[in-house]
C-alpha cells in the first residue's frame, strides 16, 4: 500500500494537476478569507468564510479524485492494477490517502491566513475555528471517498469530475432545503443523511464523536464500495 | 498400447495448504462479484449504520462530546459549574422542572441563538436529575393551554416550568416563566451587539427562583405611582409568578406576612407619620407611615421604595426609610462622569467588590455587564449620623427596639461622582438593609416558629431605575438584580447565598476586526498572491523540466 501512495504522490507532484489544485485552493480560499473577513473590518464573519469554503470544497476536490480510476481504466492500465499482488483494498485506501493528504496539506496551509486574525481581534474565540477546521478536514475524506467511487465507476474524467460535483451538490442541497420541510421525521431523517448538519455543531465548538464516527463511516462505506467495483471487475 | 502418463512431481514442492471454511466461502465467485456479493455489500452498509445509530443515541444520552468553548477556569459555553447543579438539585425532593422548547428540537438546534440556549439546557437536564426538556407545538392550543399569559409563546420563546415531584407529565405546573432566546444573551449598550452568553446564570436564577415561595407583592397608589399593568416593574413580579396587588394604605390593611410592599415612582409623600393615633377601626386615613412601620415589624414585611427625593417632597417616605438606616440626599442628582450621557447624570453603576457585602452574591461580577440609574439621589446610611458611604462594608446597627439590621450599598457610583454641596466623591444608589428577625420577638410570638427569618428594605435614589424600557432591556442588568433581590426575599431560609455566585459572564467569540483599509490590502495580497503564486511556479519548473524527459 506505501509503494502505491508513494506512487500516486509522485505523480501529483510530477504532474501539472497537483499544482493547479493547490494554486487554485490556495487562491480561492485566499480570496474568501480577504473578502469575508479582512476587507470586512467590523463586519468581518469567520463563520462565513467557512461555510463558503464548503461550497469551494464541492467544486474542487472532484478535481483530485476524477482521475483516481478514470485514467486507468481509459488508458487499459486498470488490468495491471487487478492483476498486482496487491490487495484491492490496499490500492483503494492508497489512492485515497494520497488524494487525502493531497486535500489536507493545501487546506492547512491555506489556514495559515487564519494566523492573521489575532493580531487584529478583540476577542476571538479559538473553539470554533479549531471545530469548523476540523470539520473541514472530515467533510473534505467524505467528498473524496465519494469522488474515489464515482471515478471507479466511470472512464471519463470529466464525467467522474461532473458525477461527483452533482452528488455532492445534491446532498448540499438536501442540508439546505431541510429546515423548509414541515414534516419532523422526514427532516430527522434527511438530516441524518446529510454529511452538512453535522458541521454546525463543529462551528458551535462541540467536538462531537458520533459526528467523527459518522464521517469515517462515510469513507468507510464509499471506499468498501469502491473496492466491491473492482472485485466485480477483477472476477467478473 | 498407450502408455499410462506419468504424473510428474517437482521435488521440495510445498503441499497445497488445505483452505478454512471461510477461505472457501471468499475464494468462490459469487462472492467476489455475484449474489453473495451485493448480499454482503448490503450488510455491511447495515452494519455501518446500525453502529452509527446507536452510537449517536448512546452519545445523546450519555453527552460524549467535548466542549472546546473552555474559558478562564475551564467551563465552557456548554458546560454547567458544580455549584449551579447543586443548588438546582437542592429541591429535588419537592420539585420537578420542565425546560420547553415552543420548536421541535432540529428547529431549535438549527436557530442561531436557540442552539446555545438548547445545548444550555440539555447540559442542564444532563446533570439534574429533576429536571426534562419537552418540546411543544406553538401552533397546538392544546399545547399552550396552560403557557398564555398576555400573550401566545412563539417559537423562540422558552418556558421554564415547576410541578410537584409527583405530578404527571402534561399536568397544569406549579408556577412557570416565560423567556425569550434574547433574555439570555447580553449586548453592548451602546453598538447593541450580542457579545456574551449568560444561559447557565438566567436558567439557575429562574429555576431557583419558581421554587421558592413567592410572597404577596403590594404596589401602594394614590400618591402619582406608576403601577398600571404596562409599568416594567409590575409586569416583573407578575412574570416572576408573585401575587400582585395594588392597595390604598388610606382604606386597605397589609395583611400578609412576608408580604413585600412596592412605592413606585411616588409624586406625593405618604401619609403623616404619627405612631400612636388609633381610630375605632385602627390606624386613621392619612397614617400610611404608620401602617408600612406596622407591616415591617410585626408582619416581617420588605419594602422596596424608587423614588425621585430631588423633584419631589417626600418627607414621611423619607422617614419611614430612614428608621431602616438609609439616608436621602435631596439637594441634587449625583453626577458621574461614568454616564451614558454627556449631562452624567444616567450613571454606569458598579457593584460591590467586597464579599462580605451582604449584596455581593446578588450578581456576578464581570466588568462587562451594566446597570443603569437615572437621575439618581445619593444615598447614605442614616443609623450612623454623618457617616458618608464610601467602603462597601455592610454595616451591622441596633435600632431602638432591639432589632438587628445590616445595611449595605447594592450599587454605587463612580470614584468622582459628585452631589452639590457635598465633598465625598462616592455616593449609593441603591442600598439594602436586611433586618434579622428572631422568634422570641415581642408582640408576635404566637405567630412565628422558632426559625429566624429576615426582611429587607431597599432604596433606589432614581424613580426612573425600574421604568419598562430599562427593566426590558438585555443591555443592562436592572431587571436580574431586582429579580435576585425578589428571590432572596421570598427563600425560606432568609439566606443570600441560595444563587450560584460564581458563574461568570460567557463571552461570545468576537469576529470584528480592527484593521485599515491599508492592512487589508496589504495582507490580501499575501493571501491571495503569494503562496498560490509560490505553487503554481513550481508547478511550472515541474512542468518545462519533465517536458524533456
Amino acid at each position: 500500500m506505501l509503494a502505491i501512495y508513494k506512487r500516486e504522490m509522485r505523480a501529483y507532484f510530477t504532474s501539472p494537476i497537483g499544482y493547479i489544485f493547490i494554486a487554485i485552493f490556495l487562491a480561492v480560499n485566499g480570496v474568501l478569507f480577504s473578502y469575508l473577513t479582512l476587507r470586512q473590518g467590523a463586519n468581518a464573519s469567520v463563520t462565513k468564510y467557512f461555510s463558503l469554503l464548503l461550497f469551494v470544497m464541492v467544486a474542487i476536490l472532484p478535481l483530485l479524485t476524477m482521475k483516481s480510476f478514470s485514467e486507468e481504466r481509459k488508458m487499459r492500465t486498470e488490468q495491471l492494477l487487478l492483476t498486482a499482488p496487491v490487495s484491492l483494498t490496499a490500492m483503494v485506501c492508497a489512492k485515497f490517502f494520497a488524494a487525502y493528504t493531497m486535500f489536507a496539506g493545501t487546506f492547512l496551509l491555506g489556514c495559515l491566513n487564519l494566523l492573521i486574525l489575532p493580531l487584529y481581534s478583540n476577542y476571538l474565540a479559538p473553539a470554533p475555528i479549531v471545530g469548523s477546521v476540523i470539520a473541514l478536514l472530515l467533510l473534505g475524506g467524505a467528498f473524496l471517498a465519494i469522488g474515489i467511487f464515482v471515478s471507479s465507476l466511470t472512464e471519463n474524467q470529466l464525467v467522474s469530475a461532473i458525477l461527483t460535483m452533482a452528488v455532492l451538490l445534491l446532498l448540499l442541497a438536501i442540508a439546505l432545503g431541510n429546515s423548509s420541510i414541515s414534516t419532523y421525521w422526514i427532516r430527522a431523517v434527511l438530516a441524518w443523511i446529510s454529511l452538512f448538519s453535522r458541521f454546525a455543531y463543529f462551528s458551535a465548538g462541540i467536538f462531537d464523536f458520533a459526528a467523527l464516527l459518522y464521517y469515517a463511516s462515510y469513507i468507510f462505506v464509499f471506499l468498501f464500495l469502491t473496492v466491491r467495483v473492482f472485485e466485480k471487475r477483477r472476477w467478473a | 498400447m498407450k502408455q499410462p502418463q506419468k504424473k510428474t512431481v517437482t521435488p521440495n514442492a510445498p503441499a497445497k495448504k488445505k483452505m478454512s471454511v471461510w477461505q472457501n466461502l471468499t475464494h468462490r465467485r459469487s462472492f467476489r462479484h455475484g449474489s453473495l456479493a451485493v448480499a454482503l455489500s448490503a450488510i455491511v452498509i447495515a452494519l455501518v449504520l446500525v453502529v452509527n445509530i446507536l452510537f449517536g443515541l448512546l452519545a445523546t444520552n450519555f453527552r460524549w462530546y467535548v466542549d472546546m468553548t473552555g474559558q478562564g477556569e475551564g467551563l465552557g459555553l456548554y458546560t454547567i459549574s458544580e455549584p449551579t447543579i447543586a443548588a438546582v438539585e437542592a429541591v429535588k425532593d419537592t420539585t420537578r422542572y420542565e425546560i420547553i422548547f415552543c420548536a421541535e428540537e432540529d428547529m431549535v438546534k438549527a436557530n442561531d441563538m436557540g442552539k446555545y440556549v438548547w445545548h444550555c439546557a440539555d447540559a442542564f437536564a444532563q446533570k439534574t436529575e429533576n429536571l426534562e426538556l419537552r418540546y411543544l407545538d406553538v401552533a397546538n392550543p392544546n399545547d399552550m393551554e396552560y403557557f398564555r399569559v398576555d400573550s401566545s409563546p412563539s417559537a423562540t420563546t422558552v418556558i421554564v416550568a415547576a410541578y410537584d415531584k409527583d405530578a404527571q407529565v402534561g399536568a397544569q405546573p406549579n408556577s412557570f416563566r416565560r423567556l425569550n432566546y434574547n433574555s439570555f444573551f447580553t449586548s453592548d449598550p451602546q453598538t447593541g451587539k450580542i457579545f456574551a452568553f449568560d444561559g447557565e446564570y438566567k436558567l439557575a436564577v429562574t429555576l431557583l427562583g419558581l421554587s421558592s415561595t413567592k410572597p404577596q407583592v403590594y404596589f401602594t397608589t394614590g400618591h402619582g405611582e406608576d403601577n398600571g399593568e404596562e409599568s416594567g416593574l409590575y409586569q416583573l413580579f407578575l412574570d416572576a409568578g408573585y401575587v400582585v396587588s395594588v392597595v390604598d394604605l388610606t382604606r386597605d390593611a397589609l395583611t400578609a406576612e412576608s408580604g413585600v410592599l412596592v412605592i413606585n415612582q411616588p409624586k406625593k409623600d405618604i401619609g403623616a407619620y404619627k405612631d400612636d393615633r388609633e381610630g375605632p377601626d385602627g390606624p386613621v386615613a392619612g397614617d400610611e407611615a404608620y401602617k408600612i412601620e406596622k407591616f415591617l415589624n410585626e408582619k416581617r414585611g420588605s419594602i422596596m421604595v424608587f423614588a425621585d427625593f430631588v423633584e419631589y417632597s417626600l418627607p414621611n417616605l423619607q422617614e419611614v426609610i430612614a428608621q431602616r438606616g438609609i439616608g436621602v440626599y435631596t439637594q441634587g442628582y449625583v453626577k458621574d462622569s461614568s454616564s451614558l450621557t454627556e449631562d452624567g447624570f444616567s450613571i454606569l453603576a458598579k457593584y460591590p467588590t467586597n464579599e462580605n457585602n451582604v449584596s455581593y452574591e446578588l450578581l456576578p461580577s464581570n466588568d462587562n455587564i451594566y446597570t443603569i440609574v437615572p437621575n439618581a439621589c445619593g444615598l447614605y446610611r442614616s443609623a450612623v449620623s454623618g457617616t458618608a458611604i464610601a467602603e462597601s462594608d455592610d454595616f451591622e446597627w441596633t435600632d431602638g427596639g432591639g432589632r438587628v439590621h445590616v445595611t449595605s450599598p447594592v450599587l454605587l457610583s463612580g470614584d468622582r461622582a459628585t452631589i452639590a454641596g457635598e465633598n465625598q466623591k462616592q455616593h449609593a444608589l441603591m442600598m439594602m438593609t436586611v433586618t434579622n428577625h428572631y422568634p422570641s420577638e415581642a408582640g408576635d410570638a404566637s405567630e412565628w416558629t422558632d426559625v429566624e427569618t429576615h426582611s429587607f428594605a431597599v432604596v433606589c435614589g432614581s424613580a426612573e431605575y425600574a421604568k419598562s424600557v430599562l427593566l426590558n432591556s438585555n443591555h443592562y442588568y436592572n431587571r436580574d438584580i431586582l429579580y435576585n433581590m425578589l428571590l432572596s426575599i421570598s427563600s425560606k431560609s432568609g439566606s443570600l447565598k441560595n444563587l450560584p455566585a460564581d458563574t461568570e459572564l460567557k463571552l461570545l467569540s468576537d469576529e470584528s476586526l480592527n484593521i485599515s483599509v491599508k492592512q487589508a490590502d496589504a495582507w490580501t495580497v499575501v493571501c491571495v498572491a503569494i503562496l498560490p503564486a509560490i505553487a503554481t511556479v513550481c508547478g511550472i519548473v515541474v512542468y518545462v523540466r519533465r517536458k524533456h524527459l
